[in-house]
């Protein structure tokens, strides 16, 4: 029995120790990583690509169901980004709402002929409108019947996409106006070629904004929203940050992509099953290009530039993160032939191990390790001080990292020009690994439970407030 | 030899023991509490960054909102509404450009208005920009940072602006800097400040170039003054990159400089690259004529669908009929993909009056499909490239 728990132990040190020692890893290639792009960023002009006649085109997709209360602002903060060559494809899932109706009236569409050449899967698109108003012809309007999931709206998208660039959206983010200069500046910059590129994400929520256009960031209120863009913080700055100095991203994220058109149409468009689908379809890219032996590169920028509206309930957040979870799994389980396949080069040999051992089996660990200290504590068999040292050491390396991230997020930008958003954020670090994590932690474990028994995933519904809030005036934001 | 080996094993030995002794006795307290002590020190660290990086935003805000008023005023006085061009009494300005952070931000602030104001103003502009002494500190950064990529580029940028020249020997230097970014900057400067008589220099030596580099050349002699007649297609090359070619062809298109030899050479080289995509598509909007032909050859031989598209879309472009039955072909041929045939047709509409017969042919053997297609290609508002 003590052997069996002496080697109980030894794989827990053993995946701790690898653990930290990845993180130490990331919090030193992150903060290469970034000041090299900072470096590069700050020795030419935004400018440059703004005004240039021969800049590749982009096609920006984003797909709507039931955004009735939104709709109109986003469109519109989509069509005023700065980028000479871009066009707005707005895929309108088969909304019960009147979303369509709503685009229609302010944008004075009408139903055009267009033979869509259906390069992806998707479900049948009924009609595509276009604008009589001269000021928005870049803007293309899909109507199809509802496909069940945000990938098969995606997919229609690009099969009506004419740029060779499609850059996935929500229609409910808001984008930074100088986020096509950023992505595209990200993939005329590189060697070899880049198949996606992603920037940071935030929380909308609590930020001001002015027709569908970010004025200012600020940090959200409800504390759960709160948690969440310290977490995406962290996992940006830090995590993708990091593995992009070594060109070993994982996923790109579906709240804000760019994605080579060509590649993504080669490796079959989004997969309308996949739970994870972003991830996934970043996986087939790049083991397209394995397949093809072509080099290429998926790239990491530091600048926010996507705000998005996170889930301030719990309920709406643990089945967001149910959804992840079983995502991840789904990916591990379908291109398990990936794993250390050196064919697969880096992505086999580095992005796939790292994702399944500190990815996905982290809440599994976590949750056995919490039961063999449980163990320990009713058998007696427990070194209390080396216990306690232990835990306040994790602790404290976890509100090092989240501190150390803000850090990073200071140096790419001021996000947040109020004081008190940055003492706040801090602070909540903190919280975080008594509130945040064990929910995150447990809704992992659910959706890795629904997965391994074939439960049916309900995708039900975020419902939009609009939570982003009107710039108040000068005496009222005081 | 022998005795050496048993001596270094021996300590490894005690080495091994002392480790072993280390870990059972209060070795791994000591480390949790060395690594407890490290996260403790490194976050304070990160919060005293995040203060550091407010603190000096701050400072900045706080000097731009001293200095800015007080140049906005000057400059309004002297530039716009005494029209001086030169000789600006900038002693009236009192401000201290030794400090950093003064010198920072004033020429922050000028920037901006250089920007906006253009024509003679902006001259006078950039006079002023040279009287404050920028001349000077930008060439002393030249000098002394070499090596600092941001602050040489910079610099560089400045001195372009105020189209002050800098050493011969210093420029060549900067020319042959290892770091692309600088290199790049150096032959701005070079455009912006000699126009063309730059560009054998520049096109002579321009290498390991990224795509963006290459658009931000091609703007930089765009927008500067150059309207005559030089041959840039004497620096295509099979041998360089695809972005240097690239550059090249995106000027010869601008300028419409037609030469199909030379654009040839690069799509024969390697048909299905890139740069003899690029070529195709050059052949095309510089509306070379003599090239229908071979590029339906080229058609016939050529394998990806990519550089079918290109092909049938500069066919469209240069429109001059001889390639009506060969595209009428494509657009019937209904085992071809959509796009290909999209694009047929779309060249045929492109080649009228040549090719109405043809299309009114076409128009009487419809089916639904077909005629869906049309419509679509047809429709005004209906856009694709």
């Amino acid at each position: 029995m003590t052997h069996f728990i002496s080697s109980v132990e030894f794989v827990f040190g053993l995946y701790c120790l690898l653990l930290l020692v990845v993180y130490v890893m990331l919090f030193r290639l992150s903060s290469l990583s970034i000041r090299k792009n900072l470096r590069k960023r700050n020795s030419r002009r935004t400018q440059t690509l703004m005004e240039s006649e021969i800049a590749p085109g982009v096609s920006i997709v984003a797909p709507a169901y039931n955004e009735s209360v939104t709709i109109v602002n986003n469109v519109r903060s989509l069509m005023t980004l700065f980028y000479p060559r871009y066009e707005v494809v707005i895929v309108n899932d088969g909304s019960k709402d009147d979303t369509l109706a709503k685009l229609i009236k302010e944008f004075d569409l009408v139903a055009v002929d267009f033979m869509v050449d259906y390069l992806v899967p998707c479900k049948e698109i009924k009609a595509i409108y276009k604008s009589r108003d001269i000021s928005h012809k870049r803007l293309t309007v899909v109507d199809k019947i509802n496909g069940g999931s945000k990938a098969d709206a995606v997919n229609a998208g690009i099969n009506v996409a004419a740029f060779p660039y499609i850059l996935n959206t929500d229609v409910d983010c808001v984008l930074a106006n100088d986020t096509l200069v950023y992505l595209m500046e990200a993939v005329l910059d590189a060697k070899e070629r880049v198949i996606a590129v992603g920037a940071t994400l935030r929380m909308s929520n609590s930020s001001y904004v002015d027709s569908g256009m970010l004025v200012e960031a600020a940090l959200p209120k409800p504390i759960l929203a709160r948690f969440q863009e310290m977490e995406y913080i962290r996992s940006y700055l830090l995590g993708k940050m990091g593995w992009n100095y070594l060109n070993c991203i994982p996923n790109v994220s579906g709240g804000l992509g760019l994605f080579d058109k060509e590649i993504l149409i080669a490796a079959g468009g989004y997969d309308p099953k996949s739970l994870g689908e972003d991830m996934e379809m970043v996986t087939r890219m790049c083991m397209k290009m394995c397949d093809n032996n072509e080099k290429y590169e998926v790239k990491y920028i530091p600048q926010t530039l996507c705000w998005t509206e996170g889930p301030d309930s719990l309920k709406m957040l643990t089945r967001q993160r149910i959804r992840w979870a079983r995502g991840l799994m789904q990916i591990m389980r379908t291109h398990r032939k990936v794993f250390f396949n050196p064919s697969y080069r880096k992505f086999g040999l580095i992005v796939f191990p790292y994702n399944a051992i500190f990815e996905f089996f982290a809440p599994i660990m976590e949750i056995l390790g919490i039961f063999f200290y449980i163990y320990l504590i009713l058998t007696n068999g427990i070194n209390w001080q080396m216990a306690i040292l232990l835990l306040v050491f994790v602790y404290m390396f976890s509100v090092f990292l989240t501190s150390f991230s803000i850090l990073l997020d200071n140096y790419v930008y001021k996000y947040y020009k109020r004081r008190q958003d940055i003492v706040r954020l801090c602070l909540t670090a903190f919280l975080e690994p008594f509130i945040y994590h064990p929910i995150i932690v447990y809704s992992s474990i659910k959706g890795y439970i629904q997965e391994l028994f074939g439960k049916k995933h309900a995708w039900g519904e975020m419902k939009r407030k609009g939570t982003l809030t009107p710039l108040p005036t000068d005496g009222a934001k005081k | 030899m022998y005795v050496c080996g048993l001596g270094m094993l021996r300590t490894l030995t005690y080495m091994m023991h002392d480790i072993r002794a280390f870990f059972e006795g209060d070795g791994w307290p000591i480390l949790v509490i060395a690594a407890l002590v490290l996260s403790v020190l490194f976050w304070t660290a990160s919060l005293i960054g995040i203060a550091f990086f407010y603190y000096r935003d701050y400072r900045y805000g706080r000097a731009y909102s001293r200095i800015y008023p007080a140049l906005r005023d000057f400059i309004y006085e002297q530039v716009l509404v005494e029209n001086r061009t030169n000789h600006f009494p900038v002693d009236k300005l009192g401000l201290d450009l030794h400090n950093k952070l003064v010198s920072k931000v004033v020429r922050h602030i000028l920037h901006d208005f250089i920007f906006t104001i253009g024509g003679e103003k902006g001259r006078s502009m950039r006079n002023l920009f040279n009287e404050l002494g920028f001349d000077k500190e930008a060439q002393y950064e030249i000098r002394h940072s070499a090596t600092n990529m941001v602050t040489t580029v910079r610099s560089l940028a400045n001195l372009a602006l105020m189209k002050v020249s800098i050493q011969e020997k210093i420029l060549d230097q900067l020319l042959k800097s290892p770091q692309v970014e600088i290199r790049v900057a150096a032959s701005k400067y070079l455009l912006q400040v000699n126009g063309e008589q730059a560009f054998d220099r520049i096109f002579n030596g321009l290498y390991g170039i990224s795509q963006l580099h290459a658009l931000d050349i091609f703007q930089t002699i765009v927008q500067g003054d150059y309207f005559g007649d030089y041959i840039f297609s004497q620096w295509l090359d099979v041998s360089k990159s695809f972005e240097v070619n690239s550059l090249i062809m995106d000027l010869m298109v601008y300028y419409q400089e037609l030469n199909e030899a030379g654009l040839w050479e690069l799509i024969n080289a390697n048909k299905e690259s890139k740069t003899a995509l690029k070529a195709v598509n050059s052949l095309g909007k510089l509306l070379a004529k003599d090239s229908e032909e071979r590029l339906q050859e080229l058609y016939t031989g050529e394998s990806g669908l990519p550089a079918k598209l290109e092909i049938l879309k500069a066919l469209g472009r240069i429109g001059q009929g001889k390639s009506i039955d060969f595209l009428y072909r494509l657009f019937i041929d209904s085992n071809l993909p959509l796009s290909l045939r999209k694009h047929a047709y779309r060249s045929l509409v492109a080649q009228k009056p040549y090719s109405t017969p043809l299309l009114r042919k076409i128009d009487g053997e419809l089916d639904s499909e077909e005629s869906k297609l049309i419509r679509s290609v047809n429709h005004p508002m209906v856009h694709y490239i």
